[in-house]
């Protein structure tokens, strides 16, 4: 190791997982003999705040698990920008995770997969085995009764963060540079039948979570999860099959985030 | 103005009421339970006051909050255990800067201890609770400042919206003596906090990250500092020429002050705020002396506080203790003869 | 539809994706609505998940201590009377650390409106047993399942309040499956406030995908479950 002390921060959108990427690397450096630490530091927000994890790994006994500067910066979302910025200077390697949010459904993996693909992305910058890590992320799954098929994808998306680690340059950007999206500015998506009485269904990304709730509701399945476009989590959101739809209303009462509003023309 | 003949913890509603308080929130405890219990006969007489009998402690300093929330001036009594069960409200009130204000008449402990009369609950008063002790503290001496100080702690309470407290203890609570009641010739207004229709508040006492809530805490440490001059006081009692200063605060100060009288060379210095402690004074005055002598009943809660505000001072410091225990005039002339 | 007091720059709202609060909630802003009263209402907001309403509406709130809303709110009443009082908490917060002062709140008969949200655990720091967990439920404190020889069965919060509180009181049970009945509960115990009789109390059966592990099927049917235990429907009214 070069450094005596590597010290990694990581930051994301609660719910993203930057927790376990730090967890299953702070187990793998005890397993291969080194001295580490970590601990997390969230808000009272399970999901909607910014969650940090910082690591730190060494050869020598680490005194403080909170550190100013990081060596290497991973930020997961937009958000965490303005929370970490501080923790870098100009020998900080900044992993910028939020241009490849798409490449796990480039690979046909499951979004929740993303986490486990900036680990092995990660992993690359580290003085831990990649089987080492592999390993210690198949234990953890496996405690906490994954199913095999998305241990699965968990495994291919590591590998595939391996694989864009090469190219890592190209996205390793200086963080101020990253534009900010402004989730107030998504548009609205607007469908309105063309049958007489007119229902117009209009779904908000900006405040769609991705629950589903609508969508098991429904009472003729006239709902699904996007294909293409995400909410506000990063997940898909709700589209409607306006053929299908009777306008009942039910979506937009049982939605808990105001994403969704039914207007039936009366006939 | 005129004289009364009455116990100290009717003087305290005399001067609660004097200093505009409209609503109690109590828990019956000795020895604060005459207090409650004027106030509740007060409130049958007077339909703007109202008494609320909580089902212990915790609700009543809640209550308190509650009702100074919506602009009443409102305030509880409590003692010994209770005064451990009023850290939880009387902490949210440090965290909202709320104008509580509470009588704490300490009794003996630790626990259920007696219910009688100590100086141990210097601590919690002052420093209780999950934070840095951003408390208002006055320990009276005898039942007319009990008056004088009740009054106070009102006014400064709501004018500078920190926790105020009023640190008596089970003799001056129990004891009857001639008060000198007067109509206050300030009081302080009040203020609603919360439900005011001309404006929206959301009040939060949770933070989602560190500097969030440093940065609060941060300010009202600075407000806290920059106001201490405006409200610490302390008394000095022949210390012009002494060659031995006594540290007391409270009952045990009127009974060094009489000590002092019959001794020559002894002086008292008597913090009147316990929060912010008068720290200059204290120091400038031990510096003066050849030997201080720092007196209580408890084992070093105050003395703990002396010592920290006269570090650096090169005189002799000794301390007398008597934990839960009452100290006579007799008994300090007999230790300094 | 959005109720028109949400504050809507500060949507979205921090609760997980699915969680129930979003149905009270917003069941709660369209009574607000309807009765016209947000600038004459306060809102008090229990330690619990529910602390991440404090700035969802453009009514007066105040976040208050981890069981301690009862009291707080019930204070300010007493000092202003005129003002609609409402005060929000988990299974947690009234039935376990708060139930001292829950109960004796009604037993006064306080003026105030309490809204309690079970959802069978302490969502806020990560599942863990409440008073309301149901047997054989599997939780972070109770990793085989509540064993309710040893922990009790669920607790049943509104059937026990409603023998303590007079006849002034309004006790009712609603399920965020029926949002419609939810805000219907809601607005009639909030009225019977307004009307100046005495305590009024609405538990609501809500879901807590993230810490159940549910998707929104398995929540709803989970929800099932609990409404067979948790009898819904009016249990007291004046």
């Amino acid at each position: 190791m070069k450094e005596d002390n590597l010290k990694i921060l990581l930051a994301g959108e609660g719910g993203q997982g930057v927790q376990v990427i730090a967890e299953i690397l702070n187990n793998t450096a005890y397993k291969a003999g080194l001295e580490s630490i970590y601990i997390p530091n969230y808000g009272v927000e399970q999901r909607g705040g910014v969650s940090l994890a910082y690591l730190q790994l060494s050869k020598n006994p680490i005194a403080y698990p909170k550190f100013k500067i990081a060596d290497i910066l991973v930020v997961l979302c937009e958000r965490a920008i303005n929370r970490v910025k501080n923790y870098s200077n100009r020998k900080t390697k900044i992993i910028n995770g939020i241009g490849f949010v798409e490449k796990v459904e480039e690979h046909n993996l499951s979004p929740r997969t993303y986490n486990m693909m900036i680990l092995g992305l990660l992993t690359e910058f580290l003085p831990l085995d990649n089987g080492l890590v592999l390993k210690t992320m198949e234990e953890k799954f496996k405690k906490k009764n994954i199913p095999a098929e998305l241990l699965n994808q968990n495994k291919q998306a590591f590998l595939l963060g391996r694989g864009l680690a090469v190219r890592l340059p190209r996205y390793a950007k200086k963080l101020a540079s990253v534009p900010i999206k402004d989730h107030r500015k998504w548009p609205t998506f607007v469908k309105t039948s063309s049958d007489k009485p007119k229902i117009t269904i209009k779904i908000n990304p900006q405040y769609c979570k991705s629950c589903g709730i609508c969508i098991y509701k429904c009472p003729t399945n006239a709902l699904h999860f996007s294909e293409k476009i995400t909410g506000i989590y990063g997940a898909p959101i709700t589209e409607v099959d306006i053929k299908k739809c009777i306008g009942c209303g039910m979506c937009e009462s049982v939605c808990p985030d105001t994403a969704i509003e039914v207007e039936k023309e009366k006939s | 103005m005129q004289t009364e003949f009455l116990t100290g913890n009717e003087v305290v509603v005399k001067a609660a009421l004097s200093a505009g308080a409209r609503l109690m929130f109590g828990y019956p405890i000795t020895p604060s339970t005459e207090i409650t219990k004027t106030f509740a006969e007060e409130a049958i007489k007077n339909p703007r006051l109202l008494f609320i009998q909580t089902e212990d402690e915790i609700s009543a300093g809640f209550g308190v909050i509650g009702a100074i929330l919506g602009g009443k001036k409102s305030f509880t009594s409590t003692a010994g255990p209770g005064t451990v069960l009023m850290q939880d409200p009387i902490s949210m009130a440090e965290a909202m800067r709320l104008p509580f204000v509470g009588i704490i008449t300490q009794r003996g402990g630790p626990s259920t201890g007696t219910v009688i009369y100590s100086q141990q609950e210097v601590n919690l008063t002052c420093f209780g609770g999950n934070g840095e002790g951003l408390r208002i503290v006055y320990s009276p001496s005898n039942l007319q400042e009990v008056y004088d100080l009740t009054i106070k702690t009102f006014n400064n309470a709501w004018k500078y919206r920190f926790p105020s407290f009023l640190l008596t203890d089970g003799y001056l609570a129990k004891a009857k003596s001639k008060v000198e009641i007067y109509e206050p010739s300030y009081l302080s207004t009040t203020k609603q906090i919360l439900g005011d229709a001309k404006k929206i508040v959301n009040i939060r006492n949770t933070y989602s990250t560190e500097e969030e809530l440093a940065k609060i805490l941060d300010k009202y440490i600075n407000e806290y500092e920059q106001i201490s001059k405006h409200i610490r006081d302390y008394e000095s009692y022949h210390c012009t020429d002494a060659k031995t200063i006594i540290f007391a605060h409270g009952s045990v100060a009127s009974a060094c002050r009489a000590a002092c009288s019959q001794l020559k060379r002894v002086g008292l210095f008597r913090p009147i705020t316990l929060r912010p402690f008068p720290e200059y004074e204290a120091k400038m005055i031990a510096r003066r002396a050849d030997k201080v002598i720092i007196v209580e009943s408890s084992a070093g809660q105050f003395s703990r506080m002396v010592k920290n505000a006269i570090f650096g001072v090169k005189t002799v410091v000794l301390e007398y203790q008597k934990p839960a225990l009452g100290i006579t005039p007799e008994e300090i002339i007999g230790l300094l003869k | 539809m959005i109720p028109k007091c949400y504050k809507k720059e500060n949507l979205p709202h921090k609760f997980c994706p699915g969680c129930g609060y979003g149905v009270i909630l917003k069941s709660l802003g369209s009574v607000i609505d309807h009765l016209k009263i947000a600038n004459k209402s306060v809102i008090g907001l229990d330690i619990g998940c529910g602390l991440l309403a404090w700035n969802l509406f453009d009514v007066d709130t105040i976040q208050t201590h981890h069981g301690r809303t009862t009291p707080t709110m019930a204070g300010f009443k007493f000092a202003k009377p005129e003002a609609i009082v409402l005060a929000i908490m988990g299974d947690g917060g009234g039935y376990a650390i708060g139930l001292q002062s829950l109960l004796h709140s009604a037993h006064r008969n306080d003026p105030i409106t309490v809204i309690l949200v079970n959802n069978t655990l302490y969502a806020m720091t990560g599942g863990q047993m409440a008073p309301t967990t149901l047997a054989n439920e599997i939780t972070d404190t109770t990793p085989k399942g509540r064993d309710s020889e040893k922990t009790g069965l669920p607790f049943l919060g509104p059937e026990i309040i409603a023998t303590l509180t007079n006849k002034q009181a309004y006790i009712a049970r609603a399920s965020i499956r029926s949002p419609l009945q939810v805000e219907s509960c809601i607005e009639k115990a909030i009225k019977n406030q307004m009307r100046g009789k005495g305590f009024s109390f609405v538990e609501v059966l809500s879901i807590c995908p993230t810490n159940w592990k549910t998707n929104a099927e398995e929540s709803f049917k989970f929800l099932e479950k609990m409404e067979d235990v948790f009898v819904l429907g009016e249990i007291k009214k004046p």
